[in-house]
């Protein structure tokens, strides 16, 4: 048997010390029925050491540790004589799912929406809840259920930094792309998350502006850091992320040519359209006439604007320019 | 499955494992392991640590796994199913809300929606979640790949403005830049090509068998070309995607498809100009004054 102990294998034990100890302190905080005090804990418990200040803070931690995996202490006291000597202890509604019965078929669906997070962000997140889940000890079944297999893209890690944040009601701060292509800190209360096209977003109110902001995580440079302290903000009640998301209503309506065949997506989103031989015409909505000018470009010589005047007289500057700048 | 467990997700896992085998006496370990998406080795240190925690004063707790199959008695504490994590109420609020996406199957629907609620009805304002890719095709495109037959689907080429019908022998899908593809090999084409999952539509799995070779290594964008933005910076930048290196007054980006550079530098509106390689730069221009003599 070896006497030295190298560094991966201390940095194992410490590791599997830290998580048997959680683990333990959960146990005995259970398990008790009335309040632990610190010293009945450190006496009790394996891997409480050092002087009575390192077990302190270590106790300290562990506290903050099991509520992060939402596990919540009960502070009370352990004797109405001593006053300030703290109890512990963790009630056994608080700490158990409240869910007690589930069918088959809704544990398949819990599956399959875990699986939309296979290799992504949340990954781990729904297998654990998902494991949960299944301890209920119902088989899944998938039968009579669509052949769906939701996916999701989210491989950014700030994905998971702003569900614990929206959780744990944590301020945000981030460094984001402005639309001069600038950056800026920006701090906020979030207060909900969503996916749409592919890309994800954070919604809250935005500390300087005091209103609701959405943020597009992919304009986000860098890690999001949590500021101050959890439950530092309530979430309105009408809140809703949804309407956030949705696209806006299209106030205008431009007149286009369009070529027989081509710019099928400008075709599908107009409300009219008059079929011709060579060109059709079609009334498309819309909110910005430079949106609507770079739509129309993108398909070249297939699109022409014919009304209104503004946003035709828009696509000939731009041209113009273009023609200027590659002259 | 390789990555190393903290402390915290170990603690959790340990925690959740003890009802779990309390409702499923004598699973294997190797099941157990594929349900915790762990490796063997990791899981019998789980029940190695589990074992020694047992062993408190506080709780009793008999875990018996020398057998391969894992059983566990008198966990009178921590059989108990712990409760759902803010966290994990939200991702399966968020997964459930794409399947909804993608089914018309009104029971499926209340299901979704009653399970939603259970798992916290204030939780599902605060998420919305439309799926970029129809999850009706995933399994369609994993069986394709499986089963080594045919995928015929519709395919949208908004560089080419051009929808059109592909049969291919599908390969593999891999994820680049957070964008999903698959990799076939394309019969129109005769050749390999790469397509996003987002724009294919109308999938359907035909009986023929594909026999497509081993994936030929994928193909680097060939075109270089220097650009320079003049305005609407961020708009424009996005628009060039990710393949872009900034040089000191000019962007170098690598592309793919001339056309594909035709259409964004157009509808950059002037403010994107390509200056390299001039040819293409002619091109730009005239494009753009033959557009432009359709106003007059």
């Amino acid at each position: 048997m070896s006497f030295h102990v190298g560094e991966d294998q201390q940095r194992v034990l410490t590791v599997s010390r830290k998580s048997e100890r959680l683990v333990s302190l959960t146990i005995a905080l259970l398990a008790t029925k009335r309040f632990l005090t610190k010293k009945e804990i450190f006496d009790s418990i394996e891997g409480y050491e050092g002087e009575v200040d390192a077990k302190e803070r270590m106790f300290e931690r562990d506290k903050e540790d099991l509520r992060t995996l939402g596990i919540t202490i009960e502070v009370g006291s352990f004797d109405p004589l001593f006053e300030d000597e703290a109890g512990y202890r963790i009630r056994i509604d608080d700490y158990q799912l409240e869910i007690s019965n589930l069918t088959p078929r809704q544990l398949g669906l819990i599956s399959l929406a875990s699986k939309a997070w296979q290799d992504s962000a949340l990954d781990g997140t729904s297998l654990s809840a998902l494991v949960k889940l299944k301890s209920l000890g119902v088989e899944s079944d998938l039968d009579g259920l669509p052949e769906i297999s939701p996916r999701l893209v989210a491989m950014d890690p700030n994905v998971a930094r702003i569900v614990d944040a929206i959780s744990s009601r944590h301020v945000i701060s981030f460094s984001y792309i402005q639309e001069d292509f600038q950056q800026k800190v920006r701090a906020i209360e979030p207060y909900g998350t969503g996916t749409k096209n592919g890309y994800w977003y954070v919604a809250g109110r935005d500390l300087d502006k005091n209103e609701v902001r959405v943020f597009r995580l992919d304009r986000i440079h860098g890690d999001i850091s949590y500021q101050g302290k959890g439950s530092s903000y309530s979430i309105p009640e009408d809140f809703r992320m949804q309407p956030l998301l949705s696209s806006k209503a299209k106030l205008h309506k431009a007149l286009l040519e369009i070529r027989r065949g081509k710019a099928i997506s400008l075709v599908a989103r107009a409300e009219e359209v008059v079929d011709g031989d060579e060109w059709i015409r079609v009334v498309l909505p819309y909110n910005e006439i430079d949106d609507l000018a770079s739509d129309v470009l993108w398909y070249l010589d297939d699109v022409r604007i014919i009304e209104p005047v503004a946003a035709r007289d828009r696509v000939i500057e731009a041209l113009d320019e273009l023609i200027q700048r590659h002259g | 499955m390789v990555k190393k467990s903290t402390p915290l997700e170990r603690a959790s896992r340990m925690l959740d494992l003890v009802p779990f085998i309390h409702s499923h006496q004598g699973i294997s370990i190797d099941e157990l392991a594929a349900e915790f998406k762990i490796e063997r080795k990791e899981l019998l240190e789980d029940l190695q640590a589990l074992w020694m925690c047992g062993e408190t004063k506080f709780d009793y707790m008999d875990l018996d796994f020398e057998s391969d199959y894992v059983f566990i008695r008198n966990a009178d504490t921590l059989k108990a199913i712990r409760t759902l994590a803010t966290a994990e109420r939200i991702s399966l609020i968020i997964g459930l809300t794409l399947i909804e996406s993608d089914t018309s199957n009104q029971d499926i629907r209340s299901e979704i929606t009653e399970l939603r609620n259970r798992l916290g009805k204030d939780f599902e304002s605060q998420v919305a979640a439309t799926p970029s890719i129809s999850g009706i095709n995933i399994p369609l495109i994993e069986d394709a790949i499986k089963s080594r037959r045919i995928l015929e689907f519709s395919y949208y080429s908004p560089s080419n403005d051009a929808k059109t019908i592909r049969k291919v022998d599908p390969l593999f899908c891999k994820l680049e830049n957070g964008v999903q593809y698959l990799v076939a090999h394309c019969h129109s084409s005769a050749a390999q090509r790469t397509f996003r999952l987002d724009r294919m539509e109308n999938l359907v799995l035909l009986d023929e068998i594909a026999t497509a070779k081993e994936a030929i290594a994928d193909e680097k964008p060939h075109l270089q070309v220097l650009l320079r933005l003049h305005n609407n910076l961020r708009k424009n930048r996005e628009a060039l995607g990710a393949d872009v290196i900034q040089k000191k007054d000019s962007l170098q980006v690598q592309l793919f498809s001339e056309s594909w550079l035709m259409r964004t530098v157009l509808a950059g509106l002037g403010g994107i100009e390509l200056l390299e390689p001039i040819e293409l730069r002619e091109s730009i221009h005239k494009r753009a004054r033959l557009i432009r003599a359709h106003y007059r």
